[in-house]
């Protein structure tokens, strides 16, 4: 511990740079490696060492997949045709749009499924004269809690699947449960404090006319694309291979890193896309930035700091399963809502290993519960998590300013009541399990 | 019911129709208008009694959008007299009247369109290098026919404006592999030589001899005009219009704009109006009316 003071010290700059935004998260990383490699804490070769590249792979290929379906555009068919049934009723919107918007963050990244879906919604909203910021704010919620549900879904799940070796069928089998749940409460939530807004507007002729106006707009602007069937075909065909491939997991012990790549390199193949185009839609960033992180949490764990913060910090409460477990959701999902669950959860995995170690807690629960912390708890700020970002940068596109109060006070109670959720649902799986 | 629709509401319904005007020309905008008049009705949830208020209401919001799409207007007004002796106890009967008679106009308005186009398309003739500025849905069918269908072999000169109806025009002209040259609209005056057709399209015919139509038609029609170049007008006779180009209601916006430090208040028209006396040939679903006689058949 008495050589970690420097690592603790690079560590928790870049843990601040990167929660305040000061510098781009990927640089804050990257720089934080740097200075521990110049200082001789480190020699280069045990740095790559530390980096998962099973997360990686699994980070580059889902990448690369979303890029191309993107470039399809079957994800704007689906939303435009989803406008259509709406016909308009607030209602539908918030519910029809909720369950797109879950669908595909389940099996995306939330960041594109809000770009794919929120301008489509506030196009629809203010066209018809209602308040498109409460459409914003609850698909940018809903696109968190349908993250949840899938390995791929939100990049907490994809670390905790990638490093700890759960499979895409044990998160589906496990989390469904409680984020089905928690979108209907969500959703509950919503409408509830919103009643006036979510009147039906089927006994008002002239709504319902500039409506039919509306979604010809809509369709005309956004379905304004030629499309190619055969790309769109192969798209798909690869997407659904992909899952495949997923779900049998066990039978062809091919990790998720392994098909996703394996599946992009199909779809760069077959749909003989200008790769070198594609490549840019690759967020180089952020793998830079796991990698980064990777590097410096790997560090801290070698010279003894993660293993310390385990006994002196999680190890104190006691071993009492129930409050290991709640503890571990709670204290997830409380930091997720103010600082980047990315960095949080790399940091969680060792301490939650060395939990485990001591207090061998059944069925990958505390697994569980730091997937559903991280992931649930994003929705806690507008800084939470990237889709909230996202979300609100494009409301201001469209001349709708969200304050960080305004989707808190929405938020907030949502965040709360899917902890609770998830508290009475890891509560229940632990007491049969035990 | 006591529904009175809200000055934001008729503000929203108002752009509406011009974002659609503006890509698809007033014909189509009025078809597709009143396509969406039969949709809502379908839908509509109110009781008997209350569907004569709810569709005046309607009526009177479209009679007054800004600009007047006046093929829309006759067919509005001509539903409404038509829709007097339906309002009764039966709100199902009430609705099959409204959709069965919406559906006529939009037929008949069809019919009209389509006569124009017919007649258009034989005015292309073969080696005709034509200058095409924001071309309405109904002048891009006629070019595409006439290429398609009569395999005339002539060139267009596309007056480039704003991004969406460019490549929109483009894709279409394209498609039907028509020699095409893309051109600023600012720029014609160094293609002028070349043409020798102008083709426009019109939101309506005033009967004080003025055309409504897009915005630059004014401009390039001027040109158009000193250089000789004959300008045909496309529009069938419900486009014409019983009040004067001032009651035309051109939607206008005044916003404050600033480049660098200078700011200025900048007024924008939706349309521009344009003298019916620079239009050379005036193409209606009667054929080709020629300049001594149009002023009269506009009146």
């Amino acid at each position: 511990m008495e050589g970690a003071l420097i690592p603790i010290f690079v560590f928790l700059l870049v843990y601040v740079a990167i929660s305040f935004e000061l510098v781009n998260k990927a640089v804050a990383a990257l720089l934080g490696v740097m200075v521990l490699l110049v200082l001789h804490i480190i020699d280069e070769h045990t740095a790559v060492e530390f980096i998962d590249f099973e997360t990686i792979m699994l980070l580059l290929g889902m990448m690369t997949i979303v890029a191309i379906l993107r470039k399809s555009g079957f994800f704007t068919m689906v939303s435009v045709k989803i406008a259509e049934l709406t016909k308009g009723s607030p209602l539908k919107i918030l519910v029809l749009f909720s369950i797109v918007t879950a669908g595909l963050s389940a099996f995306l990244d939330n960041v594109t499924t809000v770009l794919i879906v929120i301008p489509i919604v506030i196009e629809l909203t203010a066209g018809m004269g209602l308040d498109p910021k409460v459409y914003v704010i609850s698909q940018a919620i809903i696109s968190n809690i349908g993250g949840t549900g899938t390995l791929i879904g939100d990049p907490p799940n994809i670390i905790i699947g990638s490093k700890v070796g759960l499979n895409f069928n044990q998160f589906i089998v496990n989390l469904t449960i409680p984020v089905i749940i928690s979108l209907a409460a969500a959703l509950i939530y919503i409408w509830l404090t919103n009643k006036e807004k979510f009147k039906p507007i089927d006994t008002n002729l002239a709504k319902l006319f500039s409506v039919q106006l509306l979604l010809e707009k809509i369709r005309f602007n956004y379905l304004d694309i030629r499309f190619d069937r055969v790309f769109l075909a192969k798209s798909l065909a690869c997407l659904g291979l992909a899952i495949l491939l997923f779900v049998t997991q066990t039978i062809t012990k091919l990790s998720p890193g392994v098909v996703a790549l394996f599946v992009a390199m199909i779809l760069f193949l077959i749909t003989k896309v200008d790769v070198e185009h594609m490549l840019e839609e690759i967020e180089w960033s952020t793998l830079l930035f796991f990698a980064g992180l990777f590097i410096l949490v790997g560090v801290l764990e070698e010279e003894g700091v993660i293993e310390w913060i385990a006994r002196n910090v999680f190890l104190r409460i006691g071993d009492n399963p129930y409050v290991v477990v709640l503890v571990v959701l709670w204290v997830s999902g409380i930091v997720s809502g103010f600082l980047d669950n990315i960095p949080f959860t790399i940091t969680m995995i060792p301490i939650v290993r060395l939990i485990l170690e001591s207090n061998p807690i059944p069925n990958h629960i505390l697994w569980w519960a730091l997937s559903l912390g991280a992931c649930l708890g994003g929705n806690l700020t507008m800084i939470g998590a990237s889709a909230n970002i996202v979300s609100v940068g494009m409301a201001k596109k469209f001349n709708q300013d969200i304050s960080f109060l305004e989707f808190m006070k929405a938020s907030a109670v949502i965040t709360i009541v899917t902890l609770l959720i998830a508290s009475v649902y890891l509560t229940v799986y632990l007491w049969v399990s035990l | 019911m006591g529904f009175t629709m809200k000055e934001k509401d008729k503000e929203i319904l108002y752009k509406l129709f011009r974002d659609h005007e503006d890509v698809r020309g007033s014909s189509r905008m009025a078809m597709l208008a009143l396509r969406s008049f039969i949709e809502s009705i379908k839908d509509l949830k109110c009781n008997a009694s209350e569907m004569k208020e709810l569709i005046t209401e309607l009526c009177d919001a479209i009679k007054h959008t800004e600009p007047r799409i006046v093929p829309l207007i006759h067919m509005v007004k001509a539903f409404e007299t038509e829709m007097e002796g339906h309002y009764g106890e039966d709100l199902q009967k009430t609705k099959n009247e409204a959709t069965r008679i919406l559906q006529e106009k939009h037929d008949l308005l069809r019919s009209k369109v389509e006569q124009v186009i017919e007649h258009g398309v034989n005015l292309v003739d073969d080696d005709d290098t034509i200058v095409v500025h924001t071309a309405s849905s109904d002048v891009t069918n006629m070019l595409v026919r006439a290429k398609e269908v009569l395999k005339k072999n002539f060139k267009l000169i596309i007056l480039k404006q704003d991004f969406v109806k460019t490549k929109l025009l483009v894709r279409t002209l394209s498609k039907a592999k028509i020699d095409l040259l893309v051109v600023p609209e600012y720029s014609l005056s160094h293609y002028i030589e070349k043409a020798n057709k102008l083709f426009i399209g019109a939101v309506s015919i005033t009967p004080d001899a003025k055309v409504v139509a897009a915005i630059g038609t004014a401009n390039i029609v001027g040109l158009c005009h000193l250089n000789k170049v004959p300008v045909y007008l496309f529009a069938n006779s419900l486009k014409f219009s019983f009040h004067p180009s001032s009651s035309q209601r051109i939607h206008t916006k005044t916003v404050s704009t600033s480049q660098d430090d200078v700011k200025y208040m900048l007024t924008t028209h939706s349309h521009d109006i344009v003298d019916l006396k620079l239009v050379d040939h005036l193409v209606t679903e009667d054929g080709k009316i020629e300049k001594p006689f149009m002023e009269k058949y506009a009146r």
